[in-house]
């Protein structure tokens, strides 16, 4: 078979998580294309959490619903689950917990129980390393080389490794035999690609263009850049900080930014919120900062560990007043890396606020792929002209902070280096001190539209708009991690229909857009909300209409099949 | 005019308690020049209220920052660079009502930088109505019939938020808060001065203070005793001191942090490869 879907399923506190990333590494390891999909409420302990991993022979964006290989921690999850088996899925219980009724027997090819508890009693460990008996079971059912999962529980587990291995090796000696037929993937090449959530990509992204500082507060679903941050801090070379609040996080990272280093706060929408008034303030005292916005279903505290893709509009006018605000949005781990490192190179560059705009589906989400942190430049901010800056050095004249030039961006010095630098959060002269009057406030202005113009004509330069091209009259466009489930329907529709996805929120592709768009018969907007954001924002910028709307509101992603259903139906 | 004033004309009130801190602090920074700390090396935060102006009003680098969240801001600016001298300038509205929650944080992991409140005992910039260290009774805009809220007790809430140096100073004796601002900047840690400044236009305090303010270093107070310094912060009625009520050498956040990473050599292709 060219791909398999598994799924783990368990109460929270019972490594659940854990289970399906070690499958997926494992997986990963031996070549396959892995994504990954957690679900878990937002509770500690107890519920019912669940790893979607799909893997393939091909490049796969998306978990799936129909599930091959199930791997139940708990009733529950056999009962949660059950609309979603298939007539030759295969059910892995731990039989020690789980009864499995007859009537269930009947409607899979085989249920296969184990007596987990007893074995992890055996080889003496605590009962979390259970889920590393269904890992172990699992990969075994798709008679995957053990090798791949040991090699996988000592980089994960270090010197514990020892404890799941003798589990995994009792496991996988009694599980075949219990099996009345096993899962053959098709054979591929040994893989030498990253499995990584889109939070990692995120951060070594950023790393990778310069990143100096990390700041954040923790929120779902932008809380685990965090703790990777923290975890790697040295290995990355990072300053990383945890302060009060997210008002301190934006204020903190934008004294930062002023002292020289480039700073990157992350944070989900309550948190982005709080950061509004200082969004603003990066703008007037041109200070840059990268954000990071995580979306999970709002208004307010919502669904917390969920997603949602309705922050958009929002987004683009975050923060008071007039002044350039690059959004751009990825769809997946490997846009993320690369399009959060040039995000970071804009901010620098352009010296103002730059967002990168993504949710829970792809932070949380993994998926593996090549990054190559050397094809990520890192931006030296505008330099004063040498002669100036002799001068200067030599005092013979001073430093203006916001020295006017002919596209608005000044040259950045920072205090410290035998200079003067004043910042401001009032409108300021070129020296940086306050002005009120109105000829010195037109010109700082202009100041900042001029800069507004240079970077929506520089930002021409960029791909800002990715698309799967198939000559089709009909095209679905889409914007973030929609893109995968989207990419996925497509393979499940004969009709070769073309995808589009916006990349820049702002400034917005709209030539690009009114070029791939024009000569398309039939367009459908898939998004992740209920007000179809993208779909307003392409008729308020491009004037095109877009009629075909399939819009997805309860917290949880699109996936694959039921996606292709909706947009055949509008073919 | 000396090497650290500026074009900006000053618009503080004639009579105002500001000018007595801007000469204070100039004094100061000409002092740490002989020191040999450069004027370069200095960098300040100023909130937003009249005493946020002393922004403009001196040539050394600085983040006019928005209204409460200066201490924030100082806080970025000594992480990015730890080698400048980090000094914060902001109103009793600005640190003890929008921004306290920067105010307790930063005392509580001591990161070395210096906080100056102007303490008017009233949001001035916006005319008058009351701050958390207005006195029960003040009528102003917002409180026709009078104030009904308890003021803050700065200094011992200071203390309480385990600030390493806590100081109160007054406007109307510049040698003393000259001497304590330099002490301040000094101090390894977080450090805070409320500083009384009279202001003329809501409340003319500077008879009342006048009358009332002793120095604590002509007592028998030490300032390392922290029971003796939260007594003494009760003592604002009758008779106010001023000078340290409160100092402590700990470990600061800056230090802390050199302690924990003591590895810090990039090497993401190994990360990526733990990926793999
Ligand atoms: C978020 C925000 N809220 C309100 C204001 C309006 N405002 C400007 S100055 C000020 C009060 C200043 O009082 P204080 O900090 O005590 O400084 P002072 O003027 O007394 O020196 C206020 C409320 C503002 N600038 N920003
Ligand atoms: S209003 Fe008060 S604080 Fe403001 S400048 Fe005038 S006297 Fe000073």
């Amino acid at each position: 078979m060219k791909d398999i879907c598994i799924l783990v399923g368990g109460k929270a506190g019972e490594g659940v998580r854990a289970s399906g990333e070690v499958i997926g590494r494992a997986l990963n390891k031996a070549g396959y294309y892995v994504y990954i999909r957690d679900d878990y409420p937002s509770l500690i302990e107890g519920g019912h959490n669940f790893s979607q991993v799909h893997a393939s022979v091909e490049e796969t964006f998306s978990q799936r619903k129909e599930i091959d290989l199930i791997g139940a921690f708990d009733e529950r999850t056999v009962f949660e689950h059950r609309d979603e088996f298939k007539s030759d899925s295969i059910l892995v219980v731990n039989s020690n917990k789980v009864e499995v009724d007859s009537e269930l027997r009947e409607e899979v090819k085989d249920v296969v129980g184990l007596p987990i508890s007893d074995w992890r009693k055996e080889v003496g460990g605590p009962e979390i390393i259970e889920n590393t008996g269904f890992a172990a079971a699992i990969t075994s059912l798709i008679s995957l080389d053990p090798d791949y999962l040991n090699e996988v529980f000592r980089q994960e587990y270090g010197d514990k490794a020892g404890i799941n291995i003798s589990l995994a090796e009792k496991t996988i000696g009694e599980c075949k035999d219990r099996c009345k037929e096993l899962f053959e993937l098709d054979e591929v090449d040994e893989g030498g690609k990253a499995l990584l959530s889109g939070n990692q990509s995120i951060l070594l992204g950023a790393v990778s263009a310069g990143l100096d500082f990390y700041v954040a507060y923790p929120m779902t679903p932008a809380t685990s850049i965090l703790h990777f941050a923290a975890q790697n801090q040295e290995e990355l070379g990072l300053d990383v900080m945890q302060p009060e609040n997210e008002i301190a996080v934006i204020n903190i990272a934008l004294g930062a930014s002023f002292a020289g280093k480039k700073s990157m706060v992350a944070t989900s929408g309550g948190g982005y919120d709080l950061m509004q008034e200082t969004i603003s303030l990066a703008g007037m005292s041109e200070t840059p900062i990268l954000l990071i916005e995580a979306q999970r279903p709002g208004p307010s505290t919502g669904v917390p560990t969920y997603t949602s893709q309705a922050d958009l509009k929002y987004v683009l006018e975050a923060g008071h007043g007039e002044f350039p605000h690059i959004v751009i949005a990825p769809g997946d781990v490997r846009q993320a890396f690369y399009l959060t490192g040039k995000a970071l190179n804009h901010a620098w560059r352009y010296q103002t606020p730059v967002t990168v705009l993504v949710d829970k589906h792809l932070s949380e989400s993994l998926k593996n792929t090549e990054i190559d942190p050397d094809k990520i430049e890192e931006t030296e901010p505008k330099k004063l002209p040498k002669e100036q800056n002799n001068r200067l050095e030599h005092n013979k004249e001073t430093y203006n902070r916001y020295f006017l030039t002919e596209d608005g961006v000044s040259p950045l010095k920072f205090p410290g280096n035998d200079v003067i630098v004043k910042n401001s959060s009032y409108e300021h002269l070129e020296n940086g001190l306050t002005t009120e009057k109105p000829i010195e406030v037109e010109k700082m202005q202009e100041k900042r539209l001029k800069k507004t113009q240079k970077i929506k004509k520089q930002l021409r330069n960029e791909q800002r708009v990715w698309s799967k091209e198939t000559g089709s009259d009909t095209s679905v466009i889409t914007w973030g991690s929609t893109k995968g489930a989207v990419i996925e329907a497509t393979k499940e529709i004969e009709d070769p229909i073309s995808v589009i996805q916006p990349l820049y929120m702002w400034p917005f592709p709209i030539k690009e857009l009114k070029n791939k768009l024009s000569n398309k018969k039939t367009v459908i907007s898939v998004e992740a909300n209920s007000t179809a954001q993208l779909t307003s924002l392409i008729k308020e910028k491009t004037e095109i209409n877009i009629d075909n709307t399939i819009l997805k509101y309860n917290s949880r992603p699109f996936y694959p099949k039921e996606l292709a259903k909706q947009i055949m139906e509008v073919i | 005019m000396d090497e650290f004033d500026t074009s900006a004309t000053n618009t503080w009130c004639p009579g105002c308690g500001n000018f007595a801190i801007l000469r204070s602090f100039k004094d100061v920074l000409n002092n740490l020049n002989k020191e040999e700390v450069k004027k370069e090396d200095i960098a300040i935060t100023t909130g937003i209220g009249c005493h946020g102006k002393i922004f403009d009003y001196l040539d050394v680098s600085g983040f006019y920052s928005i209204h409460g969240r200066a201490a924030a801001t100082a806080t970025g600016i000594k992480i990015g660079n730890p080698d400048l001298e980090v000094i914060s300038f902001e109103g009793d509205g600005d640190a003890y009502n929008e921004g306290i929650s920067h105010l307790v944080h930063a005392a509580r992991r001591n990161i070395d930088i210096t906080v100056l409140v102007h303490d008017n005992k009233i949001y001035a910039l916006t005319t008058g109505q009351f701050t958390p260290t207005t006195p029960i009774g003040y009528k102003g805009k917002s409180t026709p019939k009078g104030n009904i809220e308890p003021p803050l007790n700065p200094i011992e809430f200071m203390i309480a938020s385990k600030a390493s140096f806590v100081a109160r100073g007054f406007a109307g004796d510049r040698k003393h808060l000259k001497n304590l601002i330099h002490k301040s900047i000094k101090h390894k840690g977080f450090s805070i001065i409320n500083i009384l400044q009279p202001t003329v236009a809501f409340q003319n305090t500077w008879k009342y203070f006048r009358e009332r303010v002793y120095k604590l270093q002509e007592t028998k107070h030490d300032p390392k005793n922290k029971i003796q310094a939260i007594k003494k912060s009760k003592e604002n009625e009758q008779k106010i001191p001023i000078g340290i009520f409160y100092k402590k050498q700990r470990k600061t956040y800056q230090q802390a942090i050199n302690e924990q990473t003591t590895n810090k050599k990039q090497n993401i292709h190994k990360v990526i490869e733990n990926l793999k």
